[in-house]
């Protein structure tokens, strides 16, 4: 869509005034990109959360809606909370005159598509889910919904596995009328002559919002009967896994392709004399990567090998995994290939770098995230220790537990270690911290401070994992002197590093924000082509 | 009994210090596995008279001022005196008091409640009134204490405070850190000691660490700041000893400086917590059962409860008296010679 009328503005035309609150805004949502994961943490209700999230995502978007997807697109790959909010916000607010961009309507499609592509396949749903919920049925949502869904070459497969929510989004974007009548000429069909018995008129309703959405792979009479799976209708069903589905009511076995969740649910409901373990060993195979990252115990207990690619997962979870199950050596060799090609993205590198990582009992998360900010600093540090010619490590509090991983215990006290780090004439320190202090509080910035007026001009960075809603830039500081570097996975931090320009000079951060992101897009574009 | 004995095996941690509290972690290899959290079931069958069931197979004891929150339509009850409750062992506690002034109902088993432990501003008067058998004894004071935060309905409610503070009371307790084998810890507002808390083992404290550090002594925070909104210099807790950079010329100066504050402010911790090491109490014995009692304690610093097992306190729980408290900075000081400890003339 072309010609629409919008307040298309440039950064330069701001007043001063002007870009440095929009840069001052633009910071605030980077630091919530970067480090929210929709859940608690150790300080901060998710209720907590949600408020300052909401406040911080509306001054950007408001202020100039493609800024807003540019951080977003820097943010990291993995970061899929952060994508649903910015396609649902896009979705749910329509262009009109009153719309800020800096960018054409041509991009913000870029921006969407490129979010619904790189997230988990649940999450979008659940995001189209939530939009279904809240009554947003505009042409643009019900597009983005009909042509992910009926357009992925998956359907079979997302039909069994999710096919309560598909029928909630596509009732929506159909509608109820639409629907009903897509029902009754379904049910009244036997399913395995499906195409030949519809009469001219009913192809013609079906192309209209069905087969006209339908992957190139996929054949009709697959696609049909896709839908009438999800519409609730029984039958005789020609697609293997829908036959599947049914045929494991009667033998489990057959079942051996459904995703492992939807076996166990047919074990749990017809077969209940069948051990659970039996469902793992028969699905073993066709577990995605994450099942089988997650199954490692009650496949060690059922004596099931399952082996999953360390690759597929980001360096924090590879650590989260390692406390529980343990390090490997293909873990290890994992982090490190991962840590390497991350550490070619920072647009600043420094030869010899000190890194001081807070160990305290606050670094250990909350109970919705256990271990995420340890293992966070545990991640970054390998890729700081990647991006340097040599490093200094330094842990302040905490002990080191099976495999060398840092286990949180103590009180916070860092300002020693800062100093020690100080005095090694190292290029740049990295602090990786929650940003708690309390022995004392203050105490850091105090050093920070006297350090400047002695002249120690080492730059100081404070990489921070945890978002602090009760901060008005969503993130808790030691000092002025130190920026914060947010970083809630280390794959997103490239990000950060704009942080210091957008504070000195906002008007060439916002432009190198967005020249960074299109042609991160056009990058991407490029590769999918 | 002194505070020697009740705090004999433990250490004092790195003090911590946020705002305008503090904590000195308390800890200690010397514990008791054998005493349990209140993982209990609280009725009540009458007002005022408060039964604690433990179905368990494990000795728990109920702390000091625990109070019952209750979702229920029913009236929350506190009691000022902490109990043993030996294993699948029930206890009634008939001078309970209520904790929520306008809301009829007993307290069933059946639902869960959150345990709480009374805020500090009105644990002394809890104490004084713990022998009392009357169901409204708390209901003024509790008035008085919401009055004072601002809350201005349901001011007889201890839930009324829980509800208002909870997102602030979350932060604060977010703040401090419990660390390896802390069994309590000396709880200080802006320098001056308001409590002492040890427990009979880690997993006690750590079961114990919100009802006390958050919502008990958080209270006193929130009483502290309220009575001090007006003055316009509140002064910095003495337990934090600012860096003296006029003297710092280098990073060696700079680093001196910090060891020289942060020996400064253990010296500090130590002598706060020598200031009161040697105060006596007068004690009265409420409940004895095999080789365990539990006792009132009080002196002219501190009011509570300490429990022994075979002679050795495992557990006291103990707040500043607001006398005490009103009288100028009386926590640092030089320890005054026990006379007790004076060896008798001799040639």
């Amino acid at each position: 869509m072309t010609g629409l009328t919008t307040q298309k503005f440039a950064f330069e035309d701001l007043e001063i005034t002007e870009a440095k609150q929009l840069a001052n805004d633009v910071l605030a949502l980077m630091n919530f990109v970067s480090a929210d994961t929709k859940k608690g943490t150790h300080y901060q209700s998710e209720t907590n959360i949600e408020e300052a999230r909401k406040t911080v995502y509306q001054k950007v978007f408001m202020a100039d809606r493609a800024l807003f997807g540019c951080i977003v697109c820097m943010s990291g790959t993995k970061n899929d909370f952060a994508k649903q909010n910015a396609v649902k916000a896009y979705l749910a607010n329509s262009w009109n005159t009153a719309t800020k961009s800096s960018l054409p309507f041509e991009k913000e499609q870029d921006f969407i598509d490129l979010f619904i592509k790189e997230t988990q396949v649940n999450r979008v749903l659940n995001m189209f889910v939530e939009l279904a919920e809240q009554r947003i049925n505009n042409s643009r949502t019900r597009k983005a919904a009909l042509s992910y869904i009926l357009g992925s070459r998956s359907l079979p497969l997302w039909s069994v596995k999710y096919r309560a929510k598909l029928q909630r989004i596509l009732t929506h974007c159909w509608n109820l009328r639409y629907k009903n009548v897509l029902y009754r000429i379904l049910r009244n069909k036997s399913t395995n002559k499906l195409k030949k018995r519809f009469s001219d008129k009913e192809k013609t309703f079906l192309y209209q919002d069905v087969l006209k959405h339908k992957h190139a792979a996929l054949k009709d009479i697959e696609a049909i009967e896709c839908i009438a799976f999800i519409l609730g209708i029984d039958g005789d069903y020609k697609v293997p896994l829908l036959k599947a589905f049914f045929d494991a009511r009667t033998d489990l076995k057959a079942g051996k392709n459904l995703p492992m969740e939807i076996l166990e649910g047919i074990r749990s409901t017809y077969h209940k004399d069948v051990p659970k373990e039996e469902v793992i060993k028969l699905t073993a195979r066709k577990m995605t990567q994450k099942q089988k990252k997650n199954l490692q115990r009650t496949a060690q207990k059922a004596g099931v090998a399952v082996t999953f690619n360390p690759m597929a997962f980001t360096m924090t979870e590879l650590f989260i995994y390692a406390y529980e199950m343990g390090m490997t050596e293909a873990i290890k060799k994992a982090i490190e290939v991962k840590a390497g090609k991350l550490a070619n993205t920072f647009p600043i590198r420094y030869e010899n770098i000190g890194i001081l990582i807070d160990a305290s009992k606050s670094m250990e998360g909350s109970k919705q995230q256990p271990l995420k900010p340890i293992a966070t600093a545990q991640a970054m540090r390998e890729v700081l220790i990647k991006s340097a010619s040599t490093g200094v490590i330094k842990v302040a509090g905490g002990f080191k537990g099976k495999d060398d991983l840092i286990v949180p215990a103590h009180s916070t006290s860092l300002a020693k270690q800062l100093i020690q780090l100080m005095k090694q004439n190292l290029d740049a320190i990295f602090v990786i911290s929650d940003g708690y202090e309390n022995s004392p509080s203050g105490r850091m910035d105090e050093v920070m401070r006297i350090a400047r007026h002695i002249g120690i001009t080492t730059p100081v960075y404070h990489v921070n994992p945890v978002v602090a809603s009760e901060s008005a830039t969503g993130m808790r500081r030691f000092s002025q002197s130190i920026p914060v570097l947010p970083c809630a996975n280390p794959e997103g931090v490239a990000l950060s590093f704009l942080k210091p320009m957008l504070e000195t000079d906002p008007v060439n951060g916002l432009k190198t924000l967005v020249n960074m992101t299109l042609s991160m897009i056009e990058k991407t574009k490029e590769v999918a082509a | 009994m002194k505070i020697t004995e009740m705090l004999k095996g433990c250490e004092p941690g790195r003090i911590q210090s946020v705002g305008y509290m503090q904590i000195i972690p308390l800890i200690s290899k010397y514990v008791d596995d054998s005493i349990f959290p209140p993982t209990i079931k609280a009725s009540t069958t009458d007002y005022g008279r408060l039964v604690i069931t433990n179905d368990t197979v494990n000795d728990v004891l109920v702390p000091t001022g625990a109070a019952i929150v209750s979702k229920q339509r029913a009236q929350d009850h506190a009691t000022h005196k902490g109990v043993l409750v030996k294993a699948n062992k029930t206890v009634r506690i008939d001078t309970a008091a209520c904790i929520q002034d306008s809301q009829g109902g007993y307290l069933n088993t059946d639902s869960g409640y959150h345990l709480s432990v009374l805020p500090w501003g009105i644990r002394e008067q809890a104490y004084n009134v713990r022998e009392r058998q009357a169901y409204d004894k708390l209901w003024p004071v509790l008035r008085q204490f919401s009055s004072n935060l601002g809350i201005t309905q349901n001011q007889g409610h201890l839930a009324s405070f829980l509800d208002k503070f909870a997102e602030d009371m979350n932060q604060f307790i977010a703040e401090f850190e419990i660390v390896p084998n802390m069994v309590g810890a000396i709880v200080l507002i802006n320098g001056m000691v308001i409590g002492v808390e040890r427990c009979p083992n880690h997993s006690y404290w750590e079961h114990m660490w919100e009802p006390l550090i958050r919502e008990s002594y958080g209270s006193a925070v929130f009483q502290f700041v309220n009575q001090t909104r007006e003055l316009k210099n509140i002064p910095k807790p003495i337990t934090r000893v600012p860096m003296a950079d006029a003297t710092i010329k280098n990073i060696d100066d700079l680093e001196k400086e910090f060891d020289r504050v942060t020996s400064e402010e253990d010296k500090i911790a130590t002598q706060i917590i020598q200031s009161f090491l040697k105060s006596k109490f007068n004690t009265d014995s409420e409940q004895k059962q095999g080789n365990t009692e539990m006792f009132s304690v009080k002196n002219d610093q501190f009011l509570g409860q300490a429990f022994t097992k075979d002679g050795n306190v495992l557990y006291c729980s103990l707040v500043t008296t607001q006398d005490f408290m009103k009288r100028p900075r009386r926590n640092v000081r030089k320890a005054a010679p026990d006379w007790d400890d004076a060896k008798e003339f001799s040639m």
